[in-house]
């Protein structure tokens, strides 16, 4: 399989702490991939170095091939590399359908087909009913969806997911699993950050672990419940018996 | 479609109404008319960077004093009609917002840090034009009034009438430009930046290249203000059309009418400004009835309690609050306070 996003030696310094060392990590096309690990150990700052938002003392990204340091977030987007945000971040002075159209206009300019592409995406989310709520008065788990659909709605290559799971009850859970995996059926790649280990365990082809900045393990899911190194410092004794 | 029908109904009334107001009313509420309308106009201008992109300025007066300098000193010393000096003040001012723009849009300079960069700048520029002769300094510029069948190619007019037409244009065109932009990809990603711009800028909004635009749009526009007052007074000084006093009073009418709204800075100054006469009325009769002196400053308390009463209670403004009241969610509490 090609590789779509690779990432090569990121080191990223915040003054005199290191909050990544020379992580490398490769994504192909088509995969659902993750990253794991405690609180702190550098999982979403390696998201803001993809997405443009931090510049890295050290290393490549490759999207496609290209070098994307230094490129700004706009860009980034245009390219083809979606996100969302832990801590949702929707526009909360426009409807729901309004939010996902502008994901939609970074690839058309007409307000029209914007306005179409939006609706097939939130048909596709089931929000259909909410489309015309303003988005304060959305609940976490619609807010949850709201920023998926949004950045569906860029038509991404590649879907930076940043604990879309997390404050879901556990239906709620299974919904978003779901639904990533259809996404990913529509030929979405996707590199999601996620603490719900039930549903990493579900849902990824490769797992990555990383601790403190350094990547620590990268590969089987299956596996990765049994490495020593990772049930000491993230999982925990319980999971080994899985 | 009804709907549509009767909007279309409801608006060519009020155009009528409004276009036949010199045949009816007096100069006086003609004045009233004028002036609400001028600030109606300014306040739209701004809303385009303040109220659609948030990026809340509290420099605009600068522009319209720029537009107002601009097409004053080009007709007094070089006799260059007013028509097309106001062309040359707003790019001239549109330049400056482009600026000012750039330095804070580039270098990530948001909320309260853009609103003070804009409210220097305002001061900078009043006290310059203060404090420079050329400018007329605090004495301020007379236009040279010429009389005859030429007037109207200089913007001159003897009565009252014609101005009140051209700002009613004005604010008709301001409001068809915001109305399209509004409906445009531009409305869309500015209110995405005004709504949140890091998550705006991962899907793909340049947000500085959308606020530089919208900058551009509001400096320009706002500056044709500028000249239409100095044509309409025929006198112009720094602290009537620059400074932050002035700032301020460009920003009362769309935080009253509800920003990021077409018709809210319209309606807020529709407000303002009759409330404004009616303190003045009130100032005088206290002071010939009851011999009361010191009450001067009552327009600008009026302004302030007024302030103070939308902002606990309308954050959105009127038309804001309005158009949340008018959907299924009428009974959620949270949208008409906090």
């Amino acid at each position: 399989m090609k590789n779509l996003l690779e990432v090569e030696n990121i080191t990223k310094n915040f003054g005199g702490l290191t909050a990544l060392m020379r992580v490398s990590l490769v994504v192909s096309e088509g995969q659902i991939k993750s990253i794991i690990g405690p609180n702190g150990a550098g999982k979403t700052t390696l998201f803001n170095v993809i997405t443009g938002f931090y510049r890295p003392n050290e290393g490549r990204i490759l999207f496609q091939g290209k070098n994307i340091i230094g490129l700004p977030p706009e860009a980034i987007a245009f390219f083809g590399i979606g996100r969302t945000f832990q801590l949702v971040k929707p526009f909360l002075n426009m409807t729901l359908l309004e939010n996902v159209m502008v994901g939609a206009l970074n690839r058309t300019s007409s307000v029209r087909e914007a306005r179409r592409r939006a609706m097939d995406i939130i048909g596709f989310l089931g929000l259909e009913e909410k489309a015309k709520t303003p988005t304060d008065a959305l609940t976490i788990e619609d807010r949850k969806r709201l920023e998926l659909a949004r950045a569906l709605a860029t038509s991404p290559s590649i879907l930076l997911l940043d604990e879309v799971m997390a404050g879901l009850n556990p239906a709620e859970v299974n919904e978003m699993v779901e639904l990533i995996q259809k996404m990913r059926d529509d030929g979405v790649t996707i590199l999601l950050i996620e603490h719900v280990m039930h549903a990493v365990l579900a849902l990824s082809d490769e797992v990555a672990v990383l601790n403190y900045g350094e990547k620590i393990y990268e590969g089987d899911p299956k596996l990765v419940v049994k490495d020593p190194k990772v049930i000491e410092v993230y999982l925990g004794e319980e999971y080994s018996l899985i | 479609m009804r709907n549509r029908i009767y909007t279309t109904i409801f608006f060519l009334i009020l155009g009528i109404l409004f276009l036949g107001a010199p045949l009816y009313v007096g100069g006086y509420v003609l004045e009233i008319l004028i002036i609400a309308l001028w600030l109606g106009y300014l306040g739209s201008c701004w809303n385009i960077i303040g109220g659609y992109a948030g990026q809340i300025s509290l420099g605009h007066s600068t522009f319209v004093g720029l537009g107002a300098y601009t097409s004053t000193l080009l007709f007094s010393h070089l006799g260059a009609t007013p028509w097309i000096g106001m062309f040359l003040g707003a790019i001239f001012a549109m330049a400056i917002g482009l600026f000012v723009g750039f330095l804070c849009f580039r270098f990530r300079v948001r909320g309260a840090y853009f609103l003070l960069i804009t409210m220097a700048m305002a001061e900078i520029f009043r006290l310059c034009f203060e404090h420079i002769d050329f400018f007329g300094a605090t004495v301020g510029l007379f236009i040279p009034t010429i009389k005859g069948p030429t007037a109207p190619l200089i913007f001159q007019f003897q009565q009252k009438w014609p101005f009140y037409l051209i700002i009613l244009v004005m604010t008709a065109a301001i409001l068809l430009i915001t109305f399209l932009m509004e409906r445009s990809k531009i409305g869309f990603y500015l209110k995405a930046i005004k709504g949140d711009e890091d998550a705006a800028r991962c899907l793909g909004v340049s947000a500085t290249r959308y606020k530089l635009l919208a900058m551009a749009l509001s400096s320009f526009f706002i500056a044709f203000g500028g000249t239409f007052y100095a044509q309409y007074r025929m006198y112009i000084r720094p602290d009537l059309v620059m400074g932050i006093h002035f700032s301020v009073e460009i920003v009362l009418a769309p935080i009253i009418g509800g920003m990021g709204t077409l018709f809210g800075p319209i309606l807020g100054a529709f407000l303002m400004v009759p409330l404004e006469e009616l303190s003045w009325l009130l100032t005088d009769f206290l002071k010939h009835s009851f011999r009361m002196k010191g009450l001067i400053g009552l327009h600008l308390i009026t302004y302030g309690v007024a302030l103070i009463l939308v902002i606990r209670f309308m954050p959105y403004g009127i038309l804001g609050l309005l158009q949340r009241l008018k959907g299924p969610w009428a009974s959620n509490e949270k949208f008409v306070r906090s």
